[in-house]
């Protein structure tokens, strides 16, 4: 990524939108890493804005762009927002006076067990207290196996809501506060100026920023309030002296700087600040203005809040250690994400269900139509001998009837010739039927119980007759001459009966 | 409003079951209703196919048979010709005999798909020689017609009896092809 061009707008009560913009090119040296499309934004102490947009323009970082400007609040976040409705998120710079600085040691070396930690510290490291209290941190060491040290940038919860607010309100995302320290330090990395052992002094307003970094485990940052509007050498150098005792420890030491650079109002009285320090710092440091073609045509107030933004937009882009934890989150934004993280659940729940259900739809209406096809298949395989085989069919049926009306047509004379042959002497037969299933019903009479019970007998002897069954015999009459009525069943055997031939 | 985890769980439970609810109801049972449908008419297809993978098998064999019956097999005609014609053919049968012949009375006919059948009662009196012999004729006789079912009694002590006689003559009808697969 390459800062393009740079434009700037003051802007005083009431705002204006795009009156007066003048836009000032900062150098081509702002290298920031991968970039998602964003915007970082800089709310500065007269309530105007300066915002820097990324834009990423393809896999390749020096074609994408990065614009530095100055917008009026309202007109120009709510033209930012009609401009850029798809961005993810805006980021914004803390300011050095809202955030405080704590290092402490935490015992792992586990990214998630630091976070957890470190939310269980807050407690003891915040004077807002934990619940008023929003957090970023960066890992700034491992000094011994299983200990980390942690620089936890601290902010009062309600000036982080107080600062979210105007966006909230024109309903412009923002993803988190960088605070300025990790801002000064991230824009002098992205504007190419880091140094190992170098003092870095970005003075703006009230405070100034003291910096001296010798690695990305290694730096240290100051801020320093200072009386008034503006800053005077004496003071500044004074603050600039402590810096220069607390990181560099022993003047003659090794990590004593030998060189300070200066960005801000301040670099107008640089000899005069040299002159300060000199005078009263025991080693002799060479104090010069950051590189001056970095800001070429920038107001030197301008100068830190560009060197912060482009940290800003470094750190948005920047997916490595030092930027992973280091933004604020504001709660609305947690919130916003919590209700996102929600219901894209949500949404995966509800696509999976329906997923399983049209899964299961397919394959139903598949094997629904797949059978469809078979049937109708088979229908058209049969159809040519349907006419055939229905022909078939009906002489079958005639065929059958025939020989059910042709066979055995004797079977009443049969029946007679049998019972006449099988018939003992002394038993007559008064009422003879013959049902069409061949049952046979005989009453008679008979001259001795013994004769009617020996018809049975007999009747078991031809092969005409089965089923043989005397339903009864009683003796009726009287006299000389009793006789002995019955009944008698049985079925007569036939071949091939009822059509029990085929065909 | 906001609403707590558990709560977002059962309501997005409830909503699961909504949906699966409405799922089985309006996409589920439809497709199950179609697919018994489908089940049932491939089974018939698949009847029909092996009824008449069954009737050209055997078509041979049953065009050989029919010929052999053709010539004593009756074709149809009006109900009252196919009766008329019937009751001459009996006539015909029983005038030789020795037999009184009583009542005669037609039957309601049996129709079927392939054919139809006339059945008449006719009580006949007579030595039990005749009887046989009418037995005999009608067992040998070329019409396609049975006695169905026979009663006999004695009637008086001269060897003579009253028989009643439930005789059928089979009539062949036309049948269109169609649907005749079964």
């Amino acid at each position: 990524m390459a800062v393009d061009s740079c434009e700037q707008t003051h802007v005083h009560e009431p705002p204006r939108a795009n009156t007066g913009a003048r836009q000032w090119r900062l150098a081509d040296r702002v290298q920031i890493g991968r970039a998602d499309d964003g915007l970082a934004v800089q709310v500065l102490p007269d309530q105007s804005v300066l915002y820097a947009r990324i834009q990423s323009a393809g896999r390749k970082a020096d074609g994408s762009r990065l614009v530095l400007g100055h917008l009026p609040e309202v007109a120009a976040l709510g033209s930012l927002r009609g401009r850029w409705a798809s961005l993810p998120a805006v980021t914004l710079v803390l300011p050095p006076q809202q955030v405080l600085t704590r290092d402490v040691t935490l015992p792992s070396d586990d990214p998630a067990e630091l976070h957890l930690m470190l939310s269980h510290e807050i407690e003891t490291l915040s004077p807002y207290g934990a619940e008023h209290t929003q957090y970023g941190y960066a890992v700034i060491g491992s000094s011994e196996p299983g200990r980390t040290a942690v620089r936890c940038f601290l902010a009062e919860a309600s000036v982080v809501a107080e600062l979210c607010e105007p966006f909230a309100r024109r309903k412009i995302p923002v993803g988190g506060l960088i605070p300025a320290p990790l801002a000064s330090l991230a824009g002098l990395r992205a504007l190419s100026q880091l140094r190992s052992g170098c003092l870095y002094v970005l003075g703006q307003d009230s405070a100034a920023e003291c910096i001296q970094w010798h690695d990305d485990e290694r730096w240290q940052g100051r801020t320093c309030l200072l009386g008034g509007p503006r800053q005077d050498a004496e003071e500044l150098a004074r603050e600039v002296l402590t810096s220069l005792s607390l990181f560099g420890g022993n003047p003659a030491g090794s990590d004593a700087p030998s060189e300070v650079r200066v960005a801000g109002p301040a670099s107008l009285w640089l000899e005069d600040l040299a002159n300060q320090i000199n005078q009263r710092y025991a080693s002799p440091v060479e104090v010069h203005p950051l590189d001056e073609t970095l800001f070429d045509g920038i107001d030197p107030d301008m100068q830190v809040p560009a060197i912060r933004l482009a940290g800003a937009a470094w750190l948005q882009g920047c997916r490595d250690s030092l930027a992973q934890h280091a933004a604020i989150v504001p709660q609305s934004c947690r919130d916003h994400a919590r209700r996102r993280a929600v219901l894209r659940q949500d949404a995966w729940w509800v696509g999976l269900s329906l997923a399983i259900a049209l899964l299961g739809w397919a394959a139903l209406s598949l094997g629904n139509w797949r059978m469809g096809r078979l049937a109708d298949a088979t229908e058209q395989s049969i159809a040519p001998y349907i006419n055939v085989a229905g022909e078939v069919a009906a002489k079958r049926e005639q065929l059958m009837a025939a020989r059910r009306q042709l066979s055995n047509r004797d079977e009443p004379l049969r029946i007679l010739s049998g019972l006449a042959d099988v018939t003992p002497g002394g038993v007559f037969y008064h009422t003879l039927r013959v049902e069409g299933d061949g049952t046979l019903t005989i009453d008679g009479l008979a001259d001795s119980l013994h004769l009617a019970f020996e018809l049975p007998e007999s009747l078991r002897k031809s092969p005409l007759f089965t089923q043989i069954q005397l339903n009864y015999a009683q003796q009726s009459g009287s006299g000389q001459q009793p006789v002995v009525e019955f009944r008698c069943t049985c079925r007569a055997r036939m071949t091939a009966r009822q059509g029990g031939q085929r065909q | 409003m906001r609403f707590s985890d558990r709560e977002r769980r059962l309501a997005r439970l409830v909503l699961l079951a909504l949906l699966a609810l409405a799922v089985t109801r309006f996409v589920w049972f439809p497709l199950l209703g179609e697919r018994r449908q489908i089940q049932a008419r491939l089974a018939e297809v698949e009847l029909q196919r092996l009824s008449v993978q069954r009737n050209l098998a055997a078509r041979e064999a049953v065009e050989r048979n029919f010929a052999a019956l053709q010539d004593q097999l009756q074709e149809a005609r009006s109900n009252e010709e196919d009766l008329s014609l019937f009751l001459r053919s009996l006539s015909r049968m029983l005038s030789g005999m020795a037999l009184r012949i009583g009542q005669v009375r037609a039957l309601p006919s049996e129709v079927q798909r392939a054919y139809k059948k006339h059945t008449v009662q006719v009580e006949v009196t007579g030595h039990l020689a005749s009887l046989a012999r009418l037995l005999a004729e009608v067992s040998l006789s070329e019409l396609p017609v049975r006695i169905e079912r026979m009663e006999v009694v004695g009637a008086g002590n001269d060897g003579r009896v009253k028989a009643t006689l439930w005789i059928s003559e089979l009539i062949l009808l036309e049948m269109p092809p169609e649907g005749g697969a079964a």
